[in-house]
């Protein structure tokens, strides 16, 4: 196979291509540099570059992940593991509406079970720090709030407790807030008084909160 | 083993004359000599270079004559003064250094004195070959070996009194024209730029008149005559291709009398027009014209360093060109290439495929991160609660709690004198209790006067510092630990402590089979495995905690199981407690279900009693060793014994003497 130096075939045009760029005047053979120069940065700006930048964020982020992984492979902080013996399990955050319609579906199928008669005032979307929202990774920078439900029953002391545990334990309840427990002897049974929060990002909101 | 190395050998005698043509190689091998000797002619194609190179080597020829286009070069004629023919090189050396100004390498300039009708009447030749015209480029083989003979060296020859020599080659712009006058040599090397096409044709031809035209003029020629003999010139000339030749009628002639030909092709006249150049160049560079045909592309240098060689290689604009154009490939695509590569590593040693990995772990740690935001803001209140119980000693009824995540703990209650502890210190030990839990801290507490019972309110707050923390607390107060029943009446035999549903390691497996089951379900359950893991850990404490509830503790054994904890302390312990209504027969954990043992009467003193353990047999040196607070310990724990119906005969009497004996030993104490 013939071996083709750079002024065969193809070199017949590089040839002429090149014998004409010298045969410009100095004004013109700037102006080729410049536009050739130009054309490259511009390539290299708005293509070349951009989608290395975007490639490397993304190997950046996945490397990140990684590590997390492999850190949290090792075991989960102090803090953390207590505070998931303590709380039990929770979900991961989601839209406040519907975290509101399976906590109120929750607090019924409770109280249905157990046949108690509970006096209930679910007060929706109350804001919560934004400070908390950029803690919990809101990528959609969204408002972060939480469903309020304030509960009033009477019932056994048993059955108090069931319930108080069960709703601590469910993962649609993020949190208990409150709580007042008081005995009547007259009827043998305990008045409760408790908030149950369920946290969620408030849909159409963006960033601010208290 | 050592690789042969063939010496090749070279035949020095040997040229090769190389004329690039808009298609082809022509290569005429010569023998040097006053009159050389064309051995053979040959075509090769424009591309295959190799091929030519490959065909020297095995005609051992290693000088190769490459001729420049006359469009590459800078021809200038002068008048050289009389002097011997060394001087006359020197002053023409002169005058080239003057003329270009230390601009051109002498590598790139030939000098040559033509004959003259006298030695007044001579001319001096300057050929140059300027660095920025690339002339006939070469690869790095042949290049070696190569030395380049301008086409208007040849013209020197070509040109006879009777017709002008033209050669023309449309492909590079190239026009070469030379003319004999009375004035003596005109030669003439320009370039013609046509454009391609129909109409550059035209030009073109124009472009050779008008060369013709200018070269007749400084021959000169009289005007009238200038137009005439321009027009029958380029009639005159013959085409190949793109390129236009014009020699004399005779060339045959005068090429024969300078080079001898043994080719058979030679017999013809056409052989002799078509390749004149490549003979008049063979003889040019034996004859007094040789510095004419000895140009070189660079400095010839004893041995160029590598570097050097390099920078020679790449010294080629075209060269260079194609180097840059892959360097600024190589800078735009290698950053992105790097970053895909990596993105592609990282990629492979996830476990699944990157979008859920990302998307599985972000749920984790936004998990995490929730359990923090809660744990700052919330009090796990089921924990509490229990901890709460932990720290309440019997003799302490609540009738109230508060918690709250910004008051603390607000404990309402009645105590009343447990045995020989008063009610004041119950209240007081429960307070210890707490503080040394780590949990809650700072409790105090307010009483109001006593009733004739003994009972008295009292309220008790405290705060919560350690919500999530374990509570530290002993064994004994641990109501997963120890229930009420094993506190009052000692652990039933056979039973173990703590049931098997409140082993930790156990329930965390059971609480990750029901409680972790949406994780497990989930697309990252390996992932998720530590935080399934940790939030399974929370079953003992939850179970604790968490009072069964009527409905399921039939169902849920393991969650019952703790349920005294709390159900049996505090708020339901007086009234409507498991350990009031004694139902739960299997359960050991329930006070009263306890097996109320052979002969125990029934009721809760029959129980008591019945659950009264044996003390063991003591020796006299045991006896000796203990104090007297022991010695009345273990005395009041044997006369409990022996109050139960339902043992033996010989226990009864080992526990009578055993009874003697601790007396004996306390008196003399």
């Amino acid at each position: 196979m013939p071996t083709l130096s750079s002024h065969t075939s193809a070199g017949g045009l590089a040839d002429r291509a090149f014998n004409g760029y010298l045969g410009l005047p100095r004004a013109g053979r700037w102006l080729v540099l410049a536009v050739i120069g130009f054309g490259g940065f511009t390539v290299l700006d708005s293509w070349a570059w951009p989608l290395a930048d975007k490639l490397s964020s993304r190997a950046d982020r996945l490397e990140t992940v990684l590590q997390r992984a492999s850190q949290r492979a090792d075991g989960l902080p102090r803090d953390v593991r207590e505070a998931a013996v303590a709380f039990g399990p929770n979900a991961v955050l989601g839209d406040e509406a519907s975290g509101k319609e399976r906590l109120t579906a929750l607090i019924a199928e409770i109280f249905k079970k157990r046949n108690i008669s509970q006096g209930q005032d679910v007060r929706p979307g109350q804001p919560l720090p934004s400070s908390i929202a950029q803690t919990l990774g809101s990528i959609s920078d969204a408002k972060l709030g939480k469903t309020v439900a304030e509960l009033q029953f009477k019932a056994t002391p048993d059955a108090v407790l069931a319930i108080v545990a069960e709703l601590e334990a469910s993962p649609e309840v993020d949190a208990i807030g409150d709580i007042r427990l008081d005995y009547d002897p007259k009827d043998k049974r305990v008045g409760v008084q408790l908030t149950v929060e369920k946290w969620g990002f408030q849909t159409g909101a963006k960033g601010g909160g208290a | 083993m050592k690789k042969s190395q063939t010496t090749p050998t070279v035949d020095e005698s040997l040229m090769a004359i190389a004329e690039r043509h808009s298609n082809s190689w022509r290569v005429l091998l010569v023998r040097r000599g006053d009159r050389p000797v064309a051995l053979q002619a040959r075509e090769f194609p424009r591309t295959d270079e190799a091929g030519l190179a490959s065909w020297l080597e095995s005609q051992r020829c290693a000088d190769l004559r490459v001729i420049l286009p006359a469009s590459a070069c800078i021809v200038r004629t002068t008048t050289m003064p009389a002097a011997v023919p060394q001087q006359m090189i020197s002053a023409l050396r002169l005058q080239a250094e003057g003329m270009f100004l230390g601009s051109m390498p002498m590598c790139r300039i030939g000098l040559a004195v033509l004959d003259g009708a006298d030695d007044a009447d001579r001319q001096g030749v300057i050929m140059a070959w300027p660095e920025a015209q690339l002339g006939v480029g070469l690869g790095a083989k042949l290049e070696t070996i190569a030395r380049y003979v301008p086409e208007p060296a040849a013209m020197l020859l070509l040109a006879t009194a009777d017709r002008p020599a033209v050669l023309a080659d449309r492909s590079v712009g190239s026009i070469a024209i030379a003319i004999r006058t009375d004035a003596g040599l005109i030669i003439r090397a320009t370039r013609e730029d046509a454009a391609n096409g129909v109409d550059g044709e035209g030009d073109w031809i124009a472009g050779i008149r008008r060369a013709l035209v200018e070269t007749a003029l400084n021959g000169g020629m009289e005007p009238g005559r200038i137009a005439a003999f321009a027009d029958a010139t380029i009639d005159s000339m013959t085409r190949d291709g793109d390129h236009m030749s014009l020699l004399d009628p005779a060339i045959r002639s005068v090429l024969e009398s300078r080079v001898q030909t043994s080719i058979p092709a030679a017999d013809e006249d056409e052989w002799w027009v078509s390749w004149a150049t490549a003979l008049a160049a063979a003889s040019v560079a034996c004859g007094p014209l040789a510095d004419l045909s000895r140009l070189r592309r660079f400095e010839e240098r004893s041995k160029p360093s590598r570097i050097e060689r390099f920078v020679e290689r790449y010294s080629s604009p075209p060269r260079a060109a194609a180097v840059a154009l892959l360097a600024f490939a190589i800078i735009a695509l290698a950053p992105v290439g790097a970053a895909w590569l990596r993105g592609l590593i990282l990629e492979m040693k996830m476990p699944e495929s990157a979008r859920l990995f990302e998307g599985s772990q972000r749920q984790i740690e936004q998990r995490i991160a929730l359990y923090g935001e809660v744990s700052k803001r919330n009090l796990p209140v089921a924990k509490i609660l229990g901890d709460l119980a932990c720290c309440t000693p019997d003799g302490i009824e609540i009738e109230s709690i508060q918690v709250s995540g910004t008051q603390g703990l607000s404990v309402r209650g009645v105590a009343k004198a447990q045995g020989e502890r008063s009610a004041a210190e119950s209240v007081n030990q429960m307070a210890k209790l707490m503080d040394s839990s780590g949990v809650f801290r700072q409790t105090h507490w307010r009483w109001n006067v006593p009733d004739g019972r003994g009972l008295f309110k009292f309220d008790l707050d405290a705060q919560i510092v350690g919500a999530v923390r374990p509570a530290s607390i002993e064994k004994d107060n641990d109501w997963s630990k120890m229930t009420l029943a094993e506190r009052k009446y000692g652990k039933q035999e056979g039973r173990q402590e703590g049931s098997s549903s409140r082993d930790p390691s156990i329930a965390s497996e059971s609480a990750r089979g029901d409680q972790g089951d949406s994780a497990a379900q989930s697309p990252a359950a390996t992932e998720r495995a530590p935080l399934a893991g940790a939030v399974a850990a929370a079953a003992p404490l939850k179970s604790d905690a968490e009072p069964a509830p009527k409905e399921s503790a039939g169902a849920a054994d393991g969650e019952t199981a703790g349920a005294p904890t709390i159900a049996n302390r505090g708020i339901g312990r007086r009234e409507g407690s498991s350990a009031a209504t004694g139902s739960a027969g299997s359960d050991s954990s329930k006070p009263a279900t306890a097996p109320s043992g052979a002969g125990a009467g029934g009721g809760p003193a029959a129980t008591a009693l019945a659950n009264t353990p044996v003390p063991e047999s003591v020796t006299d040196a045991q006896l000796s060793a203990m104090s007297k607070d022991e010695l009345r310990t273990l005395l009041s724990d044997i006369s409990k014994a022996r109050r139960r119906k339902d043992l033996d005969a010989d226990t009864l009497k080992r526990l009578a003497d055993d009874f003697d004996r601790i007396l004996q030993q306390l008196k003399k104490t």
